[in-house]
């Protein structure tokens, strides 16, 4: 991900990164005995030797020494970084060293390094953190090692109850009157670090200090800018653990009063750190912010955006950006609170709204202050304030457009690009939120315009022009997909897609757009509707489809994403096609496997790491292509081209590219697909793929393809039935090891007990032979619990309790056989009896989730239809164990569900269960 | 809860979020999202379970689909009673669509015949229903649509409906009946004179469930609304009892459906506005006008704003009633179409006698007014315009001069620049009235005024207007300078004695 400096300011970027780790070069043997401290001093100095050769031994030296005895060296580093004697640089390189083998950007290395910096002798390690206290405040050189050193020692220490003399010792040397501008700064700091790294429970409780001395940092008494402003950033990494602080209104409104003030310095680093405070307070204490917002956030932030300094306007713009996101969630929280009739635990104040006057032509402004060049991952101003417009008009909805569109008349014919270009992207932005309704007449009333806009001089213009048809192809697809607009507009699109990339790719975006609209145009809003015959795009769809080959081939392909934008686009038109397009998406199959094979024989002429790349990506891309055209294709027609389709992708699989991931997954996915449109058929490929589907399940370390592969193994079972049986011990053996493997992705242990289930539907009693050690499996999965705080371990839960169900339910059925009639009072049949003792788990397992107001609908559905197979597989004997007041309830919360599927299984199971009780009745 | 950053932003601009990786995981959700249905359908195949079979709302859309249009007409024409009802339900349904119903589709097939048809059929009270719904829905329609029901002869059929027995039948005819009055004036009186009275009336009891009593209390609001030409009032004034009690509903919408009912009775001649005093509505309308809901306050204030259109008396019983304390409220609230009706009624209050203007003084209006001349909407200045300059024309001096203690003058002044030509002949009838009065109180107040007048740059502003291209514009301006501000510097000495009374006091309150 490209890093933006501007907008965060974050230390730890501007630090000296760390030597290669990776050493290799042999030099340097003569080292290895014991080194004087002047020694040491000169290594150090020739970390930032301009030789490469003097760099690597400096290198190679730190590691041998770590490697002997790296307590002792670390105590020798402390040492150099001590004493204010030695060279500025000497003593840096020694703290980087120290915090290099504390910490790490790796989770799982910095745990480690923790562990091992734990286990020092106590009296080496406050040695050393003496030592590096004693630097702070004494370096010259800016930002601080020690502080670093600090700060990740006690990143270490401090949860696990340790140094725990540190902060108040810090707090006390930035608020002393004694200390001088270093020293607090430093302090300062080391204290902004710590905050930033640390979990916040383990500060909760010095918070209240830390945030004493941050402030007092902070305040605009405070002279020098140096220390203002590590107090402004130590502010801003303590936000998340200050609620105490900002629940208190008399501290909230110091804490507020000094962060305005930060916000007036001169410094501009202050200033944008102080505006950065601003907007993650914004987020955080939202509630808080109605006293502070009129008489000061507002004019603040507004000021800020109107800033020549694009970091300052950038911060203001992105305090509006996050006031919307803030209340659009809001917004959400209302409907949902209203819809379970309870009141909201935060209400919107709509300060996005009521600002909006005076937003608005700020913005505008800042949209003309775009650059020709559009460097991709550049983020500036006129960017922001476009995405800002988009949030506005998300938030506002119909409010927005009376205050952009005065804007966007005078400017769309603008003589300087500029203003054009704005008007576009400005008319762009608001064209989500608002309702569809009122955009229309508007947007209609534009059309002819942007599609002149399309041979506009400016590159910029054409761009953001192709980028705004194509929202308009999304949002208010009628009002382009009529007589009066679709033939120019295509007209536009296909030149469009002879000019720049990103013009190009753009134009592929409003395609992909357009398909989907003209494809729901004629097919109206039901999305199960037949295959129209035909639809508008039908009399250009060759066209159209030759040309996005065509662009799919520009050799500049890999700028701005236009290959995979052209691809895609030619997916989606494929997946939207209308069934008198049939023998061109014929035609473009066998091209797309021309293509394909004709990449796998260039392999072997792949040089660069680049070329590299862009081979994976085609191979991806291609792969996805293939995928969406087999869903198209006619069964009759799908054994003509099955057989060159699997030897590509088998192909694939054995080429090197497959140690890609994301190809690897792209050709799962293919093959998926195969499977289901050839259903039984497939089995002759099984005997040549199966080696490749079990290296995939073997892919611990990868879960996506581990994922995909699990995914193919059930399409696979379900496809083949009972003939899937030869292969199923191989299965079975990779798909435990699976789940009893630690380093097997979570996500992936769900979808391997589902495929339990669809491999005992498929083979039905043949699968007694897994039945204990599955059952056993099973049932050990639903028993787990998790911490219901932690929502990702929530939704964890209920994939994996569903993971659980849909097992059940394929054993269940699969015993049952097809026709071997209903269980009667007579019970159920002989292969059915196995399950039997396992039955009172179940149900007992189904209470439990019935209970859990956490419970996904997938739950309640899946839960619903095993008590139906319950009942109908084993008859009245069961009804004692599932003639429940939690099941009932349950199938009863299924009835009022909205989701179809719910509502129909559970009133399915519901007169099951009933049926059983009637006839137990009639019985008795 | 932590603040986006940069990279989580340029991801929504443009195209950008885009990227490979974002699109193959796009891919393998489709693909989950395929392999669950498939899934799905095969364990229902093994249950032998069809989703339609269950959950009313699939099922109504499935088996929708089920018929072609050329089977349900041609099971409407069958004559079996079951293949009617079926057909007939299917049709409504189609026509119930929420997005697009295929009404033009159903017309031209023949439908509304026979769904008039069927209104007769009192053995079947559900097809009578389905008939009046399909109906309903196709009246509100087009103009030519309604047209088409209008002309099959539904009129007389609906009505006979509004005595059926099954209340939820009566109910939907009195929507259809709702829709069609609700067209125009034509329909509404075709309706009218069909004896739809009556039976309305007999609609509203004690018992009547409150959603029947919505629709009954809006179709009667169609029934009086429109105007070129009114309704025939012999016909509408019949509603008056059973509105003078639908106002005091507790319902929300009844009241509100029902004063506007009022309002559209109140608007016309005086002997209807007579007519509605007299049915004793007065004092409720005017508790509306403070109403917490802005839905009821907007027909309440039309109507009492109608009722001050009327004689010096018929305003005195407004008046009498309290109505002007509610006001200063109505004129505060960001509601520019509020404000504006607001004091479009002032307007005509102070258009009435010395006494009722005073009345308007009283009630502490002119600040209110005053400051809608200065910041309101241009709209609703306009009504203040009005209001401001009917004082100054049927006012006392004493009641100018209070009007000027309160800053009119600048306040007028501020709207010379207005662009509507209506609105500026208001003003200048305005300052040349003052400027009358304050002949009458003697040169030296004369001087006074013409002062105001220039200090807040208001006669820049009136010679500036003798370039106006409205010629009567022009005429004011050239009369109004001619009277009052030739040989100003002559004139401009400054008397002490007297300034007080047109200059505001530092205390708006110490006249």
């Amino acid at each position: 991900m490209p890093a933006c400096c501007l907008l965060r300011l974050s230390w730890r970027k501007k630090l000296i990164e760390p030597l290669a780790e990776s050493g290799g070069f042999d030099c340097g043997h003569t080292m290895a005995e014991a080194s004087p401290p002047i020694q040491l001093l000169q290594i150090l100095e020739k970390t930032v030797s301009p030789d490469k050769n003097e760099l690597e031994a400096a290198q190679q030296f730190f590691e041998q020494a770590a490697q002997q005895n790296l307590a002792e060296f670390l105590k020798s580093l402390s040492d150099v970084l001590k004493h204010a004697t030695n060279s500025p640089v000497a003593r840096m390189a020694a703290g980087l060293q120290i915090k290099n083998t504390i910490t790490s950007k790796d989770p799982t290395v910095k745990l480690q390094y923790h562990q091992r910096w734990l286990s020092f002798p106590e009296d080496i390690r406050s040695y050393i953190k003496k030592n590096v206290l004693d630097a702070l405040g004494t370096e010259t050189m800016r930002p601080s090692t020690a502080a670093q050193c600090v700060a990740y020692i006690a990143v270490a220490e401090l949860p696990v109850n340790q140094w725990n003399e540190l902060i108040p010792l810090l707090t006390q040397n930035i608020t002393s009157q004694t200390g001088n501008e270093m020293v607090k700064e430093s302090n300062l700091e080391a204290l902004g670090y710590i905050c930033q790294d640390i979990d916040p429970h383990v500060l909760v409780n010095q918070s209240n200090a830390i945030l004493t001395a941050i402030v007092h940092g902070m305040k605009k008494e405070e002279e020098n800018e140096h220390v203002r402003l590590a107090a402004t950033t130590a502010l801003l990494n303590s936000l998340e653990f200050t609620k105490a602080q900002f629940d208190r209104e008399s501290e909230r409104h110091f804490i507020m009063q000094v962060v305005c003030e930060a916000t007036q310095s001169s410094n501009t680093q202050i200033q944008v750190a102080a505006l950065q405070c601003l907007v993650k307070i914004m987020s955080l204490y939202y509630r808080y912010m109605e006293h502070y917002m009129g008489p000061a956030l507002f004019a603040i932030t507004l000021q800020a955006m109107k800033s020549e300094i694009d970091e300052v306007a950038l911060q203001g713009i992105e305090f509006w950006s996050n006031v919307c996101e803030e209340e659009i969630d809001l917004a959400i929280e209302l409907t949902e609170a209203q819809e379970s009739g309870r009141p909201p635990q935060q209400t919107s104040r709509f300060y996005a709204k009521g600002a909006l006057p005076h937003l608005i032509p700020v913005l505008m402004k800042t949209l003309t202050k775009q650059e020709e060049c559009d460097d991709m991952d550049d983020w500036i101003p006129s960017k922001a304030a476009g995405v800002c417009v988009m949030l506005l008009a998300s938030c506002c909805e119909d409010d927005i457009v009376q205050h952009v569109l005065p804007f966007v008349k005078d400017n769309i014919k603008h003589s300087e690009w500029k203003f054009r270009e704005a008007a576009v992207m400005a008319f762009g932005c608001i064209l989500e939120g608002p309702d569809p309704e009122m955009l229309k007449p508007i947007v209609v009333q534009a059309m002819p315009t942007l599609i002149e806009l399309m041979m506009d001089p400016s590159v910029a213009v054409r761009d953001t022009t192709a980028w705004t048809i194509g929202r308009i192809c999304e949002l208010i697809p009628e009002a382009v997909v009529n007589e009066t607009f679709l033939k120019p507009l295509l007209e536009a699109l296909v030149k469009g897609l002879h000019t720049e990339a990103r013009v190009a790719a753009n134009v592929c975006w409003a395609f992909n757009s357009l398909a989907e609209a003209a494809y729901e145009a004629a097919t109206g809003d039901s999305d199960k509707a037949q295959e129209p015959e035909t639809y508008c795009l039908s009399e250009f769809y060759e066209i159209i489809i030759q040309k996005l080959l065509e662009t799919t081939d520009r050799p500049d392909g890999a700028q701005h994403n236009l290959r995979s934008a052209a691809y895609e686009a030619l997916m989606e038109l494929v997946k939207n096609s209308a069934k008198d397009c049939y023998e061109v998406v014929q035609r473009t199959t066998i091209i797309i496997l021309e293509r394909l094979q004709q990449v796998l024989s260039m392999e072997s002429h792949i040089q660069t790491h680049s070329d590299r790349m862009q081979y994976n990506d085609l191979q991806s891309l291609l792969c996805a292509t293939l995928t969406s055209v087999l869903r198209k294709v006619k069964p009759e027609d799908v054994p003509q081209i099955s057989d060159a389709i699997m030897t590509a992708l088998l192909q694939m699989f054995n080429s090197a590219s497959s140690k890609a991931g994301g190809v690897q997954e792209d050709a799962f996915m293919a093959v998926s697909t195969l499977v289901e449109v050839l259903g039984a058929d497939f089995i002759k490929y099984m005997e040549a793929f199966k080696p490749f589907l079990l290296l995939g399940l073997k892919s611990h370390a990868e879960c996506q393809v581990c994922s995909a592969a699990v995914g193919v193994t059930g399409d696979i079972c379900r496809a083949l039935g009972n003939k899937v049986l030869p292969f199923c011990d191989d299965f079975m053996a990779e798909l435990l090891t699976n789940l009893s493997n630690n380093n097997v992705h979570r996500s992936v242990k769900p979808q391997i007990l589902s495929v339990f289930g669809d491999m005992a539907l498929a083979i039905g009693p043949e699968f007694k032979k897994y039945l204990e050690i599955v059952l056993q499996v099973v049932q050990q999965a639903s028993m787990i619990m998790v911490d219901h705080s932690d929502y990702d371990l929530v939704d964890y839960l209920n994939e994996l309790r569903h993971g659980c169900l849909e097992a059940y339910t394929g054993i269940i059925q699969g015993l049952k056989g097809d026709e071997s009639a209903q269980a009667t009072m007579n019970g159920p049949n002989n292969d059915l009896s196995i399950v039997k003792p396992h039955v009172p788990h179940i149900v007992n397992f189904i209470i439990v989730i019935a209970q859990d107001p956490d419970k996904s609908e997938d739950c309640v559905t899946s839960c619903a239809g095993l008590v139906g197979d319950l009942c109908t597989a084993f008859g009245s004997e069961i009804l004692p164990l599932v003639d429940k007041e939690q099941v009932h309830g349950l199938l009863g919360q299924g009835r009022h569900s909205k989701n179809s599927k719910s509502k129909a299984l559970s009133s399915w199971a519901a007169k099951e269960l009933r049926k059983l009780k009637n006839a137990v009745t009639v019985a008795s | 809860m932590s603040a986006s950053n940069s990279s989580d932003r340029i991801q929504k601009f443009k195209n950008r979020g885009k990227s490979q990786e974002e699109l193959r995981r796009k891919r393998l959700e489709m693909n989950i999202e395929l392999r669950k249905a498939k899934k799905d359908d095969q364990l229902s195949k093994k249950r032998n379970l069809k989703i339609s079979e269950f959950g009313s709302s699939t099922d109504e859309k499935s088996a929708a689909l089920e018929m072609t249009l050329e089977e349900i007409m041609e099971a409407i024409k069958s004559g079996i009673p079951e293949q009617e009802l079926m057909a007939m339900t299917q049709a409504r349904k189609m026509l119930s669509r929420e997005k697009n119903p295929p009404i033009d589709k159903l017309v031209e097939a023949g439908l509304v015949p026979y769904c008039v048809g069927f209104l007769g059929r009192f053995s079947s009270p559900p097809l009578q229903f389905e008939a009046a719904w399909a109906l309903t829905n196709i009246a509100s329609g087009t103009s030519e649509q309604t047209k088409m029901v209008v002309e099959a002869g539904a009129t007389i059929p609906m009505i006979k409906l509004l005595g059926s027995p099954q209340p939820h039948v009566a109910e939907q005819a009195i929507w259809a009946l709702g829709n069609i009055a609700g067209d125009g004036p034509l329909f509404r009186d075709l309706i009218l004179r069909s004896g739809v009275v009556a039976p309305i009336l007999q609609l509203v009891t004690p018992e009547t469930p409150v959603t029947f009593l919505r629709n009954i209390t809006w179709t009667i609001s169609n029934l009086c609304r429109n105007k070129n030409p009114s309704p025939p009032f012999e016909f509408v004034s019949k509603f008056l009892p059973v509105l003078t009690r639908l106002i005091h509903n507790p319902d929300q919408e009844v009241i509100t459906d029902a004063t506007w009912a009022l309002s559209y009775m109140t608007d016309g001649s005086n002997d209807k506005i007579e007519e509605v005093i007299k049915s004793g509505v007065v004092p409720r309308l005017i508790q509306l006008l403070a109403s917490d809901h802005m839905h009821t306050v907007i027909p309440a204030l039309r109507a009492v704003g109608n009722i001050v259109t009327g004689t010096d008396d018929q305003t005195q019983e407004v008046l009498k009633h309290g109505a002007l304390g509610v006001f200063p409220r109505l004129l505060s609230l960001p509601k520019n179409n509020i404000v504006k009706e607001a004091c479009w009624t002032i307007s005509n209050i102070t258009a009435g006698t010395v006494e009722q203007i005073q009345a308007v003084i009283n009630a502490n209006l002119i600040p209110y007014l005053i400051n809608v001349l200065e910041k309101g909407e241009s709209r609703c200045q306009k009504e203040a315009a009005w209001a401001v300059t009917n004082i100054t024309s049927g006012g006392s001096v004493e009641q100018v001069v209070i009007l000027c203690q309160f800053g009119a003058i600048p306040a007028m002044c501020n709207l010379l620049t207005s662009k509507d030509a209506r609105t500026l002949m208001v003003i200048l009838d305005g300052i040349h009235n003052v400027l009358n009065a304050a002949q009458r109180l003697g040169p030296d107040q004369v001087e006074r005024v013409a002062l105001l007048i220039e200090q807040c740059e208001g006669l820049d502003k009136i010679e500036a207007l003798q370039n106006h291209e409205n010629e009567e514009v022009y005429k004011k301006v050239y009369k109004m300078l001619e009277t009052f501000f030739i040989d100003e510097e002559e004139k401009a000495e400054v008397n002490g004695e007297g300034i007080d009374a047109l200059t505001p006091p530092a205390d708006h309150y110490s006249f």
